[in-house]
């Protein structure tokens, strides 16, 4: 066989070998017929937004092994569900008593369900092919969650605290579901435009920023809510929390709590208005927008580590790393991509299929594609 | 392990499930006896029979067979097999191994190339499906043919690479962790087990309730253990559908394939069809490399791309493009191309000859062993 020979058959190896285009098929057979027969085989490395979405894949596979825990296994986790209706309307904690007292009854089966279903979660958003079955999952698992496990996130009655999770950190894995939706589910297949940042990508632009704004404000609001501006609110926040962690875990937080003491309200401004910046920063201009971001995660790590001692998943009973790493992969999906992400595997592809196209019809050289490909993508 | 005995017995069977698992592959993959033929490069794939027989991970199957054993055995003390010293010494000699192969394997990745900064993220490569983290860049699973190169155009040191991994896993860090959260579960283990035996007057505590039973030390350690293995899993459950693409080839066309999907990070790759007349190794590819999102670096077509065509068979023609002038184009005749084109020099056609036995299962077994080690972990923790 001749090399000339061999370049009239190029084609493309993700599609099936038998369904892949011969070299003299139109190039509209080929959009048609090879699409359906793309098998989840292929696999291309993983871009911004999949990186994000493993790791939510991530966070909830580690949910899934915490709950494995024995202590989740007693009683004493519904009675920790139940303790969460306290202060809630009824409407909202009539239904957490009522779930919480079946967890209680059978506190082996649910929770053996519970781990599993998280774990299952963690796992589907890895894998490719249940993507959008996991991530939609994941969606409702939160919000039900968030209501029966966490009580909203005591926002209803003035209890939350973005030192302490707020707005409840199971709920961001919803947001953080729909922000990192496998973008281009309703755009143009020939739409190669990039989005701005990853969370634009199955919103738009608009929708979220506003959801930024709205996370990102609430926190801000929490701030400085009756709890949380008290002279000591914030002190007894962080000092509390170093029962039953290590000793240098224990040490960063009454270091920390002693700076607060009895300067309560001036820090909850600071950080309200630290966080209000943080909310509006987003509008910006793209550097100004990544000087919010890093701020973001700035912020986010050190209340994880001082504030929530990282979710307390060095003393036992933690269900979750609480809202510290959840909030850092929020500000992740806002940076803005810059123009050198131009190169998307999308563009790459289209640029280099069609000048194997012209290969297969025209019989172009090997190395006369190569050079198209090359000039293509310069442009 | 504490909490439900019957959750204990279900992780005991995954563990073991594993095990057996591991043990089938090592003997069907025959790794554990051809192995110095293998790391020689002279044992063609018609030897092996390709269809029938593939290339196993020799030391990541025999560490998954010690890791399942001894797992079972702290999940359910009844299937406790060696004292916990002596499970210590075997774990302790596999991480070194593993320690050790990170590091050549890191060495021969800078010596080889620009591995590192061609493929940033290491993951270099979901071919062998043993983790991200080190050498990157080439798929073992499939081979030399084209992955490898479309992922590590101009390495020189890629295909004595692929040659001396011979039948061991191509990615040793994830073993590494794992051999390391296996001392530090046995660590602590026989810390609280000689805690609540002494606080229970001689008794001797089994494996369960050691949970409850004491603090662990370095608790810290503990949790970026469970981290790593939570990272890893997702990290394997990502590249399932890469696995998917090795289990199916059959022919080398068809190997070429799996490996421009599972190595390196080629994104598309174009491959003449091999419905052609005789002199089956001739083809035209067209590889370009790299282009994941915003990674720059891996970008060999925008900016700073390259293209390469290679045409193999009685005549062979490689031609590079580099950068967006197109700096350059080499064109070699069959002599000359011997050492890239596919199936011209023996390391790389014996690598792309056999693809990994079983891949998909064996990924699926690496995540149920994760997630079982993770448990055991936050137990401890």
């Amino acid at each position: 066989m001749s090399s000339e020979g061999a370049a009239t058959h190029i084609r493309w190896l993700q599609r099936d070998r038998d369904g892949g285009a011969q070299g003299d098929r139109a190039r509209g057979d080929r959009a048609r017929g090879d699409r359906a027969r793309d098998r989840p085989a292929t696999w291309e490395a993983p871009d911004v937004r999949r990186w994000l979405q493993l790791g939510l894949a991530a966070i909830w596979l580690l949910d899934g092994v915490l709950q494995y825990q024995p202590f989740m296994f007693t009683r004493a986790f519904g009675q920790m569900l139940a303790a969460s209706a306290a202060g809630n309307p009824a409407v909202i904690a009539d239904p957490i008593t009522w779930a919480a007292g079946i967890v209680q009854h059978n506190p082996t089966t649910t929770n053996a369900a519970f781990a599993t279903i998280q774990l299952a979660l963690g796992l589907g958003i890895a894998w490719r092919r249940t993507l959008r079955v996991a991530l939609a999952a994941s969606i409702v698992w939160s919000v039900a969650v968030w209501w029966l496990g966490e009580g909203l996130g005591g926002v209803l009655f003035g209890g939350a605290s973005p030192l302490s999770g707020a707005p409840g950190a199971v709920i961001l894995y919803a947001l953080l579901a729909v922000l990192l939706w496998p973008a281009g589910a309703g755009r143009p297949a020939n739409d190669a435009r990039p989005p701005r940042f990853v969370a634009a990508g199955p919103l738009g632009v608009s929708a979220a920023r506003v959801l930024w704004l709205v996370l990102w404000g609430s926190l801000a609001y929490f701030c400085v809510t009756a709890v949380n501006r008290t002279g000591q609110g914030l002190h007894d926040a962080v000092a509390g929390m170093a029962a039953d962690e290590p000793g240098w875990m224990a040490s960063i937080n009454r270091g920390a709590a002693s700076v607060l003491a009895h300067r309560g309200l001036p820090v909850s401004i600071v950080l309200a208005v630290v966080l209000a910046v943080i909310a509006i920063g987003i509008f910006l201009s793209a550097p100004a927008a990544r000087v919010t971001i890093v701020l973001a995660v700035v912020v986010s790590a050190l209340i994880w580590i001082v504030a929530q001692d990282l979710g307390e998943l060095l003393a036992r009973g933690a269900t979750d790393p609480n809202s510290g790493p959840l909030l850092i992969l929020v500000a992740l999906a806002y940076w803005p991509l810059g123009s050198q992400r131009a190169g998307p595997a999308a563009v790459q592809t289209a640029v280099v299929q069609a000048a194997a196209d012209e290969a297969a019809v025209g019989q172009v050289a090997v190395d006369q594609v190569a050079m198209e490909v090359a000039g293509r993508t310069a442009r | 392990m504490s909490g439900p005995t019957w959750l204990a017995d279900v992780f005991a069977a995954i563990v073991i499930g594993v095990a057996l698992f591991s043990a089938a592959r090592l003997i069907v993959s025959r790794g554990w006896l051809e192995h110095g033929r293998l790391v020689q490069g002279r044992l063609g794939y018609g030897r092996l029979g390709h269809g029938r027989y593939g290339r196993g991970e020799l030391d990541a199957d025999v560490v998954h067979v010690l890791m399942g054993i001894a797992m079972a055995g702290m999940f359910v003390p009844g299937l406790a097999t060696l004292p916990a010293p002596a499970w210590e010494a075997v774990f302790a000699v596999g991480t070194a191994w593993f320690a050790w192969r990170t590091v050549r394997g890191r060495r021969l990745s800078l010596v080889g190339g620009s591995a590192t900064a061609e493929e940033p993220g290491s993951s270099g490569g979901a071919g062998s499906f043993c983790g991200p983290g080190s050498s990157g860049g080439v798929g073992s699973s499939g081979g030399l043919g084209s992955a490898g190169q479309a992922g590590a155009v101009g390495k020189p040191g890629l295909g004595r690479r692929l040659a001396a991994s011979g039948g061991y896993c191509r990615y040793p860090l994830p073993h590494l962790i794992d051999t390391v959260a296996m001392l530090y579960m046995l660590w602590v283990v026989s810390d609280i087990r000689s805690a609540t035996a002494s606080a229970s007057g001689g008794m001797g505590g089994g494996a369960a309730g050691m949970g409850g039973a004491g603090v662990a030390r370095l608790p810290f350690l503990g949790l970026i253990l469970v981290l790593c293995i939570c990272g890893y899993i997702v990290w394997l459950g990502d590249r399932l559908p890469a696995a998917a693409a090795v289990t199916t080839g059959g022919d080398s066309h068809d190997r070429d394939r799996s490996a421009a999907v599972t190595g390196g990070q080629s994104v598309t790759i174009m491959e003449a069809a091999p419905a052609t007349p005789a002199g089956g190794a001739c083809g035209a590819r067209v590889a370009v490399a790299g282009v994941t999102g915003v990674n720059a670096a891996q970008a060999r077509v925008a900016g700073a791309g390259v293209a390469q065509a290679r045409v193999a068979g009685t005549c062979a023609a490689q031609a590079r493009l580099a950068g967006a002038s197109a700096a350059g184009s080499e064109v070699a005749g069959a002599s000359a191309a011997g050492s890239e084109v596919a199936g011209a020099s023996a390391a790389g056609s014996e690598a792309a000859g056999r693809s990994l036995l079983a891949p998909r299962t064996a990924m699926c077994c690496k995540i149920a062993m994760g997630v079982a080690m993770g448990v055991m972990l936050i137990d401890l923790v």
